[in-house]
């Protein structure tokens, strides 16, 4: 019977020794949630600063996120040949939205990029809208390798005021097109698409306006 | 000697009176203890069929019969005083007087009756002999109230035990996760989130109203809940069978007042405290009561809050001749005042043969006045603090039986702090330069209110030697706070300069009234069995089962922050399950009480903190936290817009599973009698905690922007005013419209293991006399407990980094604890006794850091960051030199509580001595001598370096890489704020009828 303390105390030592398990180390909330990008680069043929069928899409545009104050890309998308690029699984959070303006021709120039500040939410879907319109004599475009040179730009917000639609894409791009890079001169409305019914449709969005967001960083 | 004497001598030789038996598990009750003992004739024989009965104070009584092993037990008595009195036809019987029934004890009574021929006319008296030591080192060995203290309510007795400080911080944890159990009843009085300790936290409890107390770490009755931490049990006095009176009162003031330190007399204080108390029989052997009621004014004088030094005397002038305000306060030693009433009863009933009723009531009310001095983080000049507290519990224990017995016990609590800054106080304004502070602590106003109804029965069974106990027990507890931290605002300037300027920084936490109003349901069953293997040894095992209600309806969903990021505030499982099993022994070995060896272990849960449900309900992105940066225009009120502002909403969340911290701990325990009255005890103790609430800021961006030259992440963008570093508000947030959004994880964890030594003799002689030393350790990664809520963020929150900076020396470790107490009685000098209490502890541990108002990291905390101790920056060598701890430290970030503060001793003395003592009057005089060794308490400068106000920041425009002008602080680790109190004496008159 004298063993049996020792018993109990090495019950008691093993109990101490599973109680060392750190159990809270699995109880930590953590954001998650991403959601999606979607650029549409289109060729302003028509001059109404509207993308629809009569425009041409822009091939190789890249557009980034980038976390404000950072150097840190969190998403980066480059157009297609119908002008569209598709980021998902992105963090949500807010981002200033970069365009590589190595990766516009010359042949053309920005007018607008609809959005220099998102903020992307969760199981959300972000459009941003680049409109370029031709401008001064044609350059060929730069190498895909180049070193991008992201340009900080700055202007006001307007969303959406029309009433919901689709957006008719540009088909084709016109080869050897580029434009010189300009300022930008007048902004695109912001617009997101949401599933309505299991169609996905384009309202306008609620984004914030931050100009102070977009001034250089200081660190 | 005639031979009547020598009979009687002879027969008292005979009659032996064993001791007190430690078994801690051989009851079952946490208020009651048991009685057992034989019953032999003079040739030690057991005699069977006497008749055993147990009455205390000559009243309630049961009465049991003897077996065939002449063996009797009573398995639940109330704790008190007892009188067994044994008799068998044949023998002359037997009363032995003052045998203490203790709660989860039995006291062993070893009677022997003397052949004695009818007709029998005598009684032999004898007075119960325990040669008693405590069986812990928990219990307070020189009883209640011998040794002197400052003030008289219950949680004074913390500081005679050295597993705890005197503020009821036990093994390591935090005031708040330990609690009173009065009668077993858990009494949790409101209080202040911010407030590291209550000091009034058992003010309803006045030392007179106690009768027995214990601090209770590893309790493996499965009665003992709700407290991660220790549990200071105490059972109130009852009534006596004899009608008595007791007063007393005290005096003191600055005329007694003295210090080495600074000059108590400068601000004239006086202290009283008063009393009176009485008990008696309200119906003769049946009913008994106990009442009293304390007053008492607590002024104490501490050191003035700022130096006197050029820098203290430029802001003073700045507030005076810019602002017109007067701070002249903080030169000058500061006052804390309180007005304390408590009163309580209880009244003892035998209501039936078996069936005793215990019914008690205790109040008090706090009057306003001045906040106790470094109970905040500010010096706040004129803050007051009121309360009300209210406790009542009945108790019904019924012996239903030979075998059976129950207790039922119902309780009610409610208690209300409330606390509030002068009408005319500025806001909270620290300074970079000197760190000075001054005005309303951004912790207040605050008021916080619980309301408890508590009940539980427990059913008890003695079959063979199993000992079964199985309840219930149901908790409601309603809360009504009040309470937002930052409402009062808070600025922070580099200096007077920039104070003169309004250039500095600004945070204010504005929105509707956070008021959260709900309700927590608790409600638990357990089982437990105390089998004797063999006689001695008692081993115990039990489990309890809870279920704890969080108030997930109350909350206000977050519909924003749902959208942006995909987290609901108000997804939390609205029940908690918790599983406690214990397993514990006590082992007498060879019966003799020579050796005696205890163990357990168990698992114990907390409750959830009210703090954390109550910022959880009144943060659901209604608050909104105003920031601003440079230019401010304006002090002491903001004028919008500011240049460089933000605005957010603030929103707190529970983290996933989220669960109150929980407890595994295991003790180990010998103790070894030295003679009769003498024990030595040695004791061992492992703890770990999880479950600790630990705040992480979602709302902070995704990303560092940059890293200092030390390679710290820095988020947002630094921005730098004079001596203040912050990050351009706005700068370091994910989601734009939202402040800091904190989830509060149970993911925190806290490790302690402790050693005990500690040597009693008491009731021998002249001399009473206790030593108790703990060496311990305590590691945890739980940071700011008991701060403001951004003190609490990880200063380096990437989750992906490989070691925890958190990870470390634990705010709340004192390795080193030493307590001494004795009193010397000199019977024949009128009574006169003297006593007196040495405590000694070791320093307080703090991060090398910066000053209050750099946020190196730019997290949004000010508090938080460690320094980078780089020998490079000129002065860094000197201070090296000087402080050992940063020896080590050099060329990495400070480790966590990396230093330490001096360490802590005092001593108080007290003298006692008869002025009357005629019949059933008796008079005393009484004089203290309190903290009559000085030690410097306070807040130490914990910053290593100041940031160089006359440089700018250089930043790296390649690397992005930002370097923070830095200057080694010569007052490292100085205090910046004092708070020891000076020495006293203290007059006083004690009265008894």
């Amino acid at each position: 019977m004298h063993g049996c303390p020792f018993r109990i105390a090495a019950i008691a030592s093993l109990l101490a020794a599973l109680a060392c398990e750190n159990a809270g180390t699995d109880r930590v909330l953590a954001i998650e949630a991403t959601g999606t990008l979607t650029a549409i680069a289109y060729i302003d043929l028509n001059a109404d600063e509207n993308p629809d069928p009569t425009d041409a899409p822009a091939a190789g545009v890249r557009i980034g996120l980038l976390i404000p104050g950072t150097r840190d890309t969190a998403a980066v998308a480059t157009t297609g040949d119908n002008g569209l690029a598709f980021v998902t699984a992105i963090p949500v959070g807010h981002y200033s939205v970069m365009l590589d303006s190595t990766t516009v021709p010359d042949s053309l120039e920005v007018v607008g990029l609809d959005s220099a500040a998102v903020t992307i939410a969760a199981n959300d879907s972000l459009i941003v809208v680049v409109t370029l319109r031709r401008d001064g004599p044609v350059a060929s475009a730069p190498p895909t390798t180049a070193t991008p040179r992201w340009h900080a730009v700055v202007h006001q917000q307007h969303p959406l005021s029309h009433t919901t639609s689709t957006v008719a894409l540009p088909r084709h791009l016109r080869s050897g097109q580029s434009l010189p890079l300009r300022e930008i001169r007048q902004p695109l409305p912001v617009a997101r698409v949401v599933h309505h019914r299991g169609t996905p449709v384009m309202k306008p969005a609620a984004v914030q306006p931050r100009s102070a967001r977009l001034r250089p960083t200081k660190v | 000697m005639n031979s009547v004497s020598r009979t009687i001598l002879a027969t008292l030789a005979v009659v032996s009176i064993v001791l007190v038996t430690p078994g801690a598990l051989r009851s079952q009750s946490i208020t009651g203890g048991a009685l057992a003992g034989a019953v032999h004739d003079s040739v030690g024989r057991p005699l069977t069929g006497a008749r055993v009965t147990a009455s205390r104070d000559g009243g309630a009584s049961q009465s049991v019969f003897t077996d065939r092993e002449g063996r009797f037990e009573f398995a639940a008595l109330a704790a008190g005083e007892y009188t067994v009195f044994a008799e068998h036809l044949g023998y002359r019987p037997v009363r032995v007087l003052a045998v203490p029934v203790r709660p989860m004890r039995t006291v062993e009574v070893a009677v022997v009756l003397a052949p004695a021929a009818p007709p029998v006319d005598r009684v032999e008296v004898v007075r119960f002999r325990s040669g008693g030591v405590a069986s812990e080192a928990g219990s307070f060995p020189l009883g209640i109230d011998r040794l002197p203290a400052e003030r008289r309510e219950l949680s004074v007795l913390a500081r005679l035990v050295t597993r705890s400080s005197a503020d009821l911080e036990v093994e390591g944890l935090p005031a708040a996760l330990s609690g009173l159990v009065i009668d077993g009843v858990p009494y949790v009085a409101a209080r202040h989130p911010a407030l590291a300790v209550d000091p009034l936290r058992a003010a309803a409890f006045p030392l007179s109203a106690i009768d027995h107390a214990e601090l209770v770490t590893n309790g493996v009755d499965v009665e003992w809940s709700n407290f991660a931490g220790g549990v200071l049990s105490a059972q109130t006095r009852p009534g006596s069978g004899t009608l008595g009176v007791r007063g007393f009162g005290t005096w003191s003031g600055d005329a007694l007042a003295s210090s080495g330190l600074f000059d108590p007399g400068a601000v004239p204080h006086t202290a009283w405290q008063g009393g009176i108390a009485a008990g008696g029989p309200l119906i003769e052997d049946t009913a008994y009561f106990s009442v009293g009621i304390e007053a008492q004014r607590i002024e104490r004088a501490f050191p003035q809050a700022w130096p006197s030094d050029s820098i203290a005397a430029a802001v003073r002038a700045v507030a005076q001749d810019t602002f017109g305000i007067g701070l002249d306060g903080y030169a000058q030693p500061r006052l804390f005042s309180a007005d304390v009433v408590s009163g309580f009863a209880r009244v003892d009933w035998q209501v039936a043969r078996g069936h005793t009723l215990s019914v008690r009531a205790n109040v008090a009310t706090l009057s306003p006045g001045d906040l106790e001095p470094g109970a905040l983080p500010f010096p706040s000049d004129g803050a007051t603090a009121e309360g009300r507290d209210i406790s009542a519990a009945a108790t019904l224990t019924s012996a239903l039986g030979d075998r059976f017995s129950q207790e039922i016990r119902v309780g009610f609590t409610r208690s209300r702090r409330e606390y509030d800054a002068a009408a005319d106080a500025p806001p909270g304004t620290v300074f970079g330069e000197g760190g000075l502070a001054f005005g309303v602590d951004p912790a207040l106003p605050g008021r916080f209110q619980r309301s408890a109804f508590r009940a539980s029965q427990a059913l008890y069974l003695r079959t063979g030697a199993h000992r079964l106990k199985s309840g219930i027990a149901a908790t409601l507890v309603w809360h009504d706070d009040l309470y937002a931290h930052g409402r009062g605002g808070r600025f922070a300037f580099s200096d007077a300069n920039g104070f003169a300027t309004r250039e500095g920084a600004f945070t204010r936490t504005t929105g509707p009234a956070p008021v959260a109003r709900y309700m927590t349901p608790q409600i638990g069953v357990f089982f437990q069995d105390t089998w004797t293997a063999v006689p001695g040894l008692d081993i115990t095992a039990g489990v309890r089962f809870e279920f704890e209600g969080l108030p997930v309806d109350e909350v206000q969903p977050n519909a924003e922050w749902l959208r942006l990021a995909g987290l609901d505030n108000a997804d939390v499982p609205d029940q908690l399950r918790k599983v406690s099993p214990r397993l514990g022994f006590s082992w007498d070995v060879r019966e003799d009480h020579q050796w005696l060896l205890h163990g357990g272990a168990g698992i114990y849960y907390d409750r959830v903190a009210p703090e954390v449900l109550g910022e959880w309900l009144t943060h659901d992105g209604r608050l909104v936290t105003h920031r601003a940066f440079g230019s401010l225009g304006s002090w002491p009120t903001i004028a919008a817009p500011l240049p460089v502002a933000d605005s957010g909403a603030a929103l707190t969340l529970l983290g996933p599973d989220f669960m109150p911290p929980r407890t595994a701990r295991a003790s180990f325990g010998i103790t070894r009698r030295l003679g009769e009255n003498a024990a030595l005890h040695l004791s061992a103790a492992l703890r770990r905690t999880d479950f600790l609430p630990r705040r992480h800021d979602l709302n902070l961006a995704q990303a560092p922007a940059a890293t200092d030259q030390y390679g710290r992440p820095v988020y947002g963008t630094l921005v730098k005013q004079g001596a203040l570093l912050a990050p351009e508000p706005g700068s370091n947030r994910r989601f734009p419209g939202f402040d800091l959004v904190s989830a509060l994880d149970a993911d925190g964890h806290s490790d302690y293991w402790g050693l005990t030594v500690a040597f009693e003799r008491r009731a021998a002689g002249p001399l009473d006399l206790f030593a108790s030393y703990t060496y311990s350790r305590t590691r945890d990664d739980w940071l700011g407990a008991t701060a403001a809520p951004e003190d609490g963020l990880h200063p380096f929150p990437d989750p992906t980094a490989s070691e925890d900076w958190a990870e470390g020396t634990s705010d709340f470790d004192v390795p080193h604890r030493f307590a001494l107490g004795a009193e010397m009685r000199f019977p024949v000098l009128n009574g006169l006794r003297i006593a007196g209490l040495y405590r000694y502890r070791s320093g307080t541990p703090f991060t090398p850091g910066f000053r209050d108002g750099v946020d190196a990291n730019g997290d949004g905390s000010t508090r938080n960051d460690p320094a980078f101790v780089d020998d490079a920056i000129p002065g860094t060598a000197e201070l090296i030199s000087e402080w050992d701890c940063l020896a080590d430290q050099v060329g990495r970030f400070a480790e966590r509580n990396a230093c330490r503060t001096d360490p802590v001793q005092s001593l108080d003395l007290r003298l006692r001595v008869g002025l009357v003592a005629t019949g059933r009057y008796t008079a005393e005089l009484v004089v203290d001598g309190l903290n009559l060794i000085e030690s410097e308490i306070g807040v130490p400068d914990r910053a290593l370096y100041l940031v160089d106000p006359t440089q700018p920041l250089a930043v790296d425009a390649a690397t992005g890489r930002v370097t923070v002008p830095l200057i080694a602080n010569p007052h490292f680790g100085e205090l910046l704020v004092r708070r020891n109190t000076g020495r006293a004496l203290r007059l006083g008159l004690r009265l008894s009828y």
